[in-house]
């Protein structure tokens, strides 16, 4: 009985601290300044913009995590460990030293000759894309990964010997087999890339109307004490972050029952 | 003809011998070995989908060997069935035609109709995998690998997971679409029951090697060594030294009872030469008890005491003995031979060995 209180007294406390910090909100909330900070061209340009390149940085991470973590998962090739390792790399390096890898990149040879031929990054929309995308790109293969290590081999076994090509197999037997594990790591993804700061910054610098994505914004308004536009823009953020988790729960997917 | 011609193959920690089988148009090859004799491994070998390591895989003398699963129209058929869980149970059957883009036209149609009809499946088929019981699961994967007409089946243990009665009947519906099918199988399984069921042709895979192909009786009745007799269940072995070998019989004195046998010679036992040492063999159920309390005289007759027995659902395994310290004998009898004989641990029987039924094989080494 003294275990079991001990450790529902943990969850408890678990719930206690975000409740305690989130409704220390409402002591400087205002209900007045705050449709009208949320209905500002500022704040809906934030919003448009933090959608967009999420939703643009998750569809490259899908579509270049998807194969990639295939290759993964069946295949076995010389530098598989390596690039398995290096998938962590988000994981283990902090966002913005991540934003400070980018950024000297493009201070190298190779760095200066893809902006100037290829496009600009830096302080750039294209630039939040890009640091969203690489933050994301390697959690979205591992958790496509997870998901297709789950399928039996048997049934893509089964699909060739029964004439389907390789990629044939891929599109009409292992995707949809997966479909749901790529859905979540889809919508995680999209959930880390909306709330993504330290790399954006970095990378994009924060530039109102031009690179101010919500994290960017919460960062700018609360440095220049603009308490009630941190907490519209907190809101908005917890709302949409919250409303992408449910999704994941409602729909079954795995990683969050 | 599908023929494998010095087949090794490797995986991480097991490796075949040299193998080398055919299996003729029509014919169901099966291949039988204990749990653990890389018989799946052989058959994904042959299936395009495990490289060998060495050897060939021919069909009708064109070399397939480096040939991608998909061109070898060989339609594998797993353990546990594998329907796609995310197709209905038309889809799955239809995979096959529809991902080899030749198209589903009329006389397709109808052939899988038919396939349908002859499994009697066609009541299922907007059904999900899910919702299919295990006979029924695997009358539909029959039906898609036989959709696609294939060379050749490829059947991994296929019915070993069902029911005793659902696995006599889809046992049956499998003979008779053979019969008018004929298509070409490979089956592989450690069931014997279900390889003698279903095979015409067996091959005996022990320890990573063919120890034997023969018909039914060939590998039943003359296993080439001890160690296919012993996992084909000839589990009463003795030593015996030949004493005369005439045209017809063969007189052997059974070396642990000090008694004389009486064998049946056969083309197969050609190698058998007098005054020479060897090893035969009987199985339990070919071992009789003779019924009533006289004793009978003549040829093969032994006396034995009654050690124990162990009771199955329908069989009685007896374990006897001949003598004092002599030799002990497995005996198996039906259920319904045990009542009317009226025995019990400890009973003096007589016991007869057929002549027909005895089996010999070449000393060990």
């Amino acid at each position: 009985m003294k275990f079991r209180a001990l450790v529902i007294g943990c969850a408890v406390s678990i719930f206690l601290l975000y409740a305690i910090l989130l409704f220390s909100l409402l002591g400087f909330f205002e209900a007045g300044n705050f449709v009208e900070t949320l209905i500002s061209r500022r704040v809906l340009f934030s919003i448009r913009l933090s959608l967009i390149a999420a939703t643009i940085a998750t569809i490259l991470s899908v579509a270049i995590g998807l194969p990639a973590a295939y290759a993964l998962s069946r295949y076995n090739f010389r530098g598989k460990q390596l690039i398995d390792t290096v998938l962590e790399i988000p994981m283990v390096l902090s966002p913005v030293s991540l934003g400070a890898v980018i950024l000297i990149f493009f201070n190298t040879n190779l760095g200066e000759w893809v902006q100037n031929n290829m496009m600009m990054f830096v302080f750039e929309v294209s630039g939040i894309v890009l640091a969203q995308f690489v933050t994301t790109a390697g959690i979205a293969t591992r958790l496509i990964k997870t998901s297709l290590d789950e399928i039996p081999l048997r049934y893509e076994a089964v699909a060739r010997s029964l004439g389907a090509t390789p990629l044939k197999v891929f599109l009409t037997v292992t995707i949809p087999l997966s479909k749901k594990g790529i859905i979540a790591a889809a919508i995680l993804s999209w959930a880390k890339a909306i709330g993504e700061f330290g790399a954006t910054i970095m990378v994009a610098g924060s530039m109102a109307m031009k690179t101010e994505t919500i994290p960017i914004a919460i960062y700018m308004r609360l440095s220049s004490a603009d308490i009630t536009g941190t907490i519209v823009m907190i809101i908005i953020l917890l709302v949409i972050g919250m409303s992408v988790l449910s999704a994941v729960r409602f729909l079954g997917l795995p990683g969050h029952d | 003809m599908i023929e494998l011609r010095n087949l090794t193959i490797k995986a991480q920690d097991f490796e075949t011998e040299s193998l080398s089988l055919s299996v003729r148009p029509g014919e169901v090859h099966g291949l039988i070995g204990p749990s653990g004799s890389g018989k799946t491994l052989i058959l994904e070998t042959i299936a395009g989908l495990h490289k060998p390591h060495k050897g060939n895989i021919l069909i009708d003398g064109k070399d397939i060997t480096l040939l991608q699963p998909e061109k070898r129209a060989f339609a594998y058929v797993p353990q546990d069935a594998s329907l796609f869980p995310h197709l209905s149970v038309e889809e799955n059957i239809g995979y096959g035609v529809k991902v080899s883009n030749k198209g589903i036209n009329s006389e397709m149609k109808d052939y899988i109709r038919h396939l349908c009809e002859r499994l009697n499946i066609q009541h299922l088929l907007e059904r999900s995998p899910a919702k299919l019981s295990g006979g029924e699961r695997q009358r539909v994967t029959l039906a898609r690998a036989l959709a696609i007409r294939p060379r050749l089946i490829l059947l991994d243990e296929p019915m070993s997971a069902l029911d005793p009665a659902i696995k006599e009947e889809t046992y049956y519906l499998f003979k008779e679409l053979h019969r008018e099918l004929k298509f070409t199988a490979f089956l592989v399984t450690h069931d014997f029951e279900e390889a003698f069921f279903l095979s015409d042709v067996f091959s005996i895979l022990i320890d990573g090697k063919i120890r034997q192909t023969g018909k039914r009786k060939e590998v039943l009745y003359h296993p080439k060594d001890i160690r296919v007799a012993r996992f084909l269940g000839v589990t009463n072995l003795f030593e015996g030294y030949v004493e005369d070998v005439s045209q017809d019989y063969i007189v052997l004195d059974w070396r642990d009872a000090g008694e004389k046998l009486v064998v049946r010679r056969t083309f197969r036992d050609r190698w058998v030469t007098e005054d020479t040492d060897l090893i035969w063999g009987v199985r339990p159920e070919d071992v009789h008890i003779i019924k009533g309390d006289r004793k009978v005289s003549g040829e093969n007759l032994f006396d034995v005491n009654l050690l124990s027995i162990y009771s199955g659902k329908n069989i009685h395994n007896l374990v006897s003995r001949l003598s004092q310290d002599g030799a002990v004998i497995k005996i198996s009898v039906r259920d319904i031979i045990l009542q009317k004989l009226g025995i019990h641990t400890g009973s003096e029987l007589q016991i007869h060995i057929n002549p027909e039924t005895i089996i010999l094989l070449p000393p060990e080494g």
